[in-house]
């Protein structure tokens, strides 16, 4: 089921009513109808894959369980792999399996003994990559005694699967989520009114702004023999807005969807394209991932400890890791690997804590020319590692820079839509002036008093209607 | 809880109505690409003519009110081409029962209609406006009940479903609003201009549609698939004892009706080049029609020379010298179907 789609509109509501009219006496009652509402909103897409869920919630329920009651290190240490493997080993299998067969055969392809690789015909359960990870935080916190396990299957069900984030994230870590599911949820006001703005602002990303460059990204991305330079680089400019409207939309309206239930949910976006360089800009994109990674694997490499070699490692692991993670192709690493190149000169001057508050003071509408300098570099930088991204192939990835830094930069762009160029204007002056909110639109109240307030609501909801794109899934659900 | 859902509740309230006014500002024909112009164009110089053709590209490319109305010059008649690309049954039906309920009596003293048969709504025209702006809850009436009387059971749900949804699409008046600018800004003159008439290899000229050619080119190839076309309109009566469609038939004789009380005479073409499937669900209807009301050229057999490939610009329309003859023709009958009436 798609945030933005009719199905969705009808689910919501029902759930909503449901939860605070029916279920709201009851905690249990409570938590029971998130995990048949969630376990609902999963099957619609596919059925057969909610036994994954089910089960990687079973196993680490139980690991969980039997970690508390036991303080033999051996043993723990064996539950804790034993989550892990089952976890990452679904993962790896539905994921990874057909990547690493045709990349095995392609290796003896090259000591010239080629080999046919075994190819399993098996689709990617949506939001494996999120789910697993959600449930791996829990058991290695319990590992490591910075959370009790639960006791309430039904909560852990709950936390596992909740449907605002079950399938994009952002992915949370059991230690802000599951006690939420302890408590009473009293309805709030102000916290449900910010949640619905959330989400309109979310549409508003992913229906006009990415679904509306997705339209002239692919036409781009997939006909780029065709096109000049100048054209490849606004392509690569159209997938930046449009993984960021549809990424972080999505965030929004997970956001804000599980707000409107009481819920409060990390921020997975911070303004990411105001940023003033890569360490910055990588605080402020997809945080539930840059965190988890930075909590479960940079630290545990040694982090920032150690000599400037290890420090170095560490960061390219990270960086790497992290781009497979988001697909089983060469490119992604290889857009891990350009991430991590980009960051280096800023670990190894030690700048890459510099920028840490958000661009420019309160209340100025225009940063100081340095910072926006260092913006305007810093989203050229991010556009041109989109192009890894987003391509096909490696050979896709080396055609498609080639051709950006070739004479033919210097024409006309072949494909001009000036009207969501417009649109993409519009959007960013949004954010830059909400750039203090979680949200852009975040700190509205300030701003407009009602009548106007409610009016920029409604012109936002007829805005989705009518400049709407062609409906795209969201990019992340594949990963 | 209460003031938070009084005020979404205050918000949906007002985007409903909004809806509501835009769907009562609209003019009917919202959706379509060509009529709207034509109909204005029409609006403006309605003095200058009395009579009008409605129906699909196969009136809009083939019938040359130049022609017809010096045939017909005798009876003064001025006639203006309504018809457009793209419109069906139900879509053209629609639109000429709007058209006549803004009309005043007398304006107009004969409207020639192709007659249609009922085309499925594909999945792709759904949620698109020019798909569903028509289907009103009268239309959405007619098409389920047409369904019920002449499709197959096995596709019976699964058409209606197809109309229910469309129909749920059309109640949204926000998505017209591109429509609506395009329609207040843009000035398509190429399509009003020659009495609303244009052939293909006009539009071609005026530097069309590049897939208009390629259409051409690709039934010159393998003109074999008029075969199938003249194999359907060789042994029309076998036709007409297949099932009567009384919601089609219904349909008809209340635009006959409507148009009679604003003293228009209404004439039905069966054209030819229709698939047998077509002539299979008209020809039942037809027979049922005074013959007054009605021109059959579709017969192979008659109008041969409406099914050669030199008169043919695909395989569903005849080209420049095909529109000529199949004009003279509707020309010829529409006087003696006069002259009878005096």
């Amino acid at each position: 089921m798609l945030f933005n789609s009719v199905d969705f509109a009808i689910f919501l509501p029902i759930v909503f009513v449901i939860y605070w009219f029916i279920t709201n006496r009851n905690l249990k009652l409570q938590n029971a109808l998130i995990v048949v509402a969630s376990y609902f909103f999963y099957g619609l897409w596919d059925w057969r894959f909610l036994s994954l869920i089910a089960f990687s919630t079973l196993v680490d329920f139980f690991v969980g369980n039997v970690l508390s009651r036991t303080e033999n290190k051996a043993k723990r240490k064996l539950l804790l792999y034993t989550s892990i493997i089952v976890n990452l080993g679904f993962l790896g299998f539905f994921k990874y399996f057909n990547f690493f067969a045709e990349s095995f055969s392609d290796a003896f392809t090259l000591l010239g003994r080629p080999i046919d690789p075994t190819r399993l015909n098996i689709i990617l359960p949506v939001g494996i990559s999120f789910y697993t990870f959600q449930t791996l935080s829990y058991t290695i916190d319990v590992y490591k005694k910075k959370l009790e396990p639960t006791q309430d299957i039904i909560a852990f069900s709950a936390f596992v699967s909740f449907f605002p984030q079950l399938v994009a994230g952002p992915i949370e870590r059991a230690t802000n989520l599951l006690p939420q599911f302890y408590v009473k949820r009293q309805f709030n006001y102000i916290q449900a009114v910010s949640g619905l703005r959330q989400v309109l602002w979310g549409l508003f990303k992913k229906v006009i702004i990415a679904d509306n460059c997705a339209t002239y990204a692919n036409l781009i991305f997939n006909n780029s023999d065709n096109y000049n330079g100048s054209t490849l680089l606004l392509g690569a400019l159209f997938f930046s807005f449009q993984i960021y409207g549809d990424f972080s939309g999505y965030s929004d309206i997970a956001i804000g969807t599980s707000r409107l239930f009481g819920f409060n949910l990390m921020n997975n976006f911070s303004f990411p394209y105001f940023s003033r360089d890569i360490a910055e800009f990588w605080r402020r994109w997809h945080i539930s991932l840059s965190t988890w990674f930075r909590d479960y694997l940079y630290i545990p490499l040694g982090g920032s400890k150690g000599n400037m070699l290890k420090r170095i490692r560490n960061t390219f692991i990270v960086f790497v890791i992290s781009g497979f993670w988001h697909g089983a192709n060469w490119t992604f690493i290889f857009w891990g690997l350009l991430n991590s190149i980009l960051f280096l000169p800023l670990l190894l001057t030690n700048n890459n804590r510099r920028n840490i508050e958000t661009v420019e003071l309160r209340h100025k509408i225009f940063a100081p020319k340095k910072d926006t300098v260092k913006i305007v570099i810093t989203f050229i930088l991010v556009t041109l590692t989109w192009v890894s991204f987003r391509a096909e192939n490696m050979h896709h990835v080396f055609i498609y820079y080639g051709k950006i830094f070739s004479v033919s930069l210097f024409k006309m762009p072949e494909v001009l839509p000036i009207d969501v160029l417009g649109l993409i204007i519009v959007f960013l002056f949004i954010e830059w002036v909400g750039r203090f909110g979680n949200y852009a639109i975040e700190n509205i109240g300030n701003i407009m008093n009602k009548p106007w307030r409610w009016a920029f609501y409604i012109a936002l909801i007829i805005s989705i209607i009518v400049l709407g794109g062609e409906q795209q899934e969201f990019i992340y659900f594949q990963f | 809880m209460r003031k938070f859902l009084s005020a979404f509740i205050s918000i949906c309230t007002i985007v409903i109505a909004l809806n509501i006014l835009l769907g009562i500002i609209y003019p009917y024909y919202i959706g379509e690409i060509i009529y709207p112009y034509k109909n204005k164009y029409l609006e403006k110089n309605i003095n200058s003519y009395n009579s009008v053709v409605f129906g699909s590209s196969r009136m809009w490319r083939q019938f040359d009110t130049h022609i017809f109305d010096s045939v017909l010059s005798d009876d003064k008649l001025f006639t203006y081409n309504m018809a457009t690309g793209g419109t069906f049954n139900p879509e053209a039906y629609y639109l000429y029962k709007k058209f006549i309920s803004e009309l005043d009596s007398g304006q107009i003293k004969l409207a020639i209609i192709e007659l249609q048969a009922f085309t499925p709504i594909a999945d792709e025209n759904i949620k698109t406006v020019k798909g569903n702006y028509w289907l009103n809850t009268q239309m959405l009436k007619y098409c389920i009940n047409y369904i019920n009387g002449n499709q197959d059971d096995s596709i019976v749900f699964d058409l209606k479903s197809k109309y229910i949804q469309a129909y749920l699409y059309n109640l949204n008046n926000f998505s017209k609003l591109k429509n609506w600018f395009s329609l207040l800004i843009s000035d398509k003159s190429f399509f009003v201009e020659n009495n609303g008439h244009s052939t293909f290899e006009d539009q071609i000229v005026r530097g069309g549609v590049k897939s208009l050619r390629n259409r051409n080119n690709e039934f010159l190839d393998d003109t074999t698939v008029l075969t199938e076309r003249i194999s359907a309109a060789s042994n029309l009566d076998l036709y007409k004892n297949y099932t009567l469609n009384n919601v089609h038939l219904d349909i008809l004789l209340d635009m006959i009706n409507l148009s009679a009380a604003k003293g228009i005479k209404v004439i039905f073409i069966l054209p030819p080049r229709l698939t047998s499937e077509s002539y299979k669900e008209l020809m039942p209807v037809f027979m049922k029609l005074s013959d007054s009301d009605i021109i059959n050229l579709a017969s192979y057999n008659e109008f041969s020379d409406f099914y050669t490939v030199e008169n043919s610009f695909d395989i569903g329309h005849l080209n420049k010298d095909g529109a000529y003859r199949f004009t003279k023709e509707v020309a010829n009958r529409v006087k003696n179907i006069i002259r009878k009436q005096k």
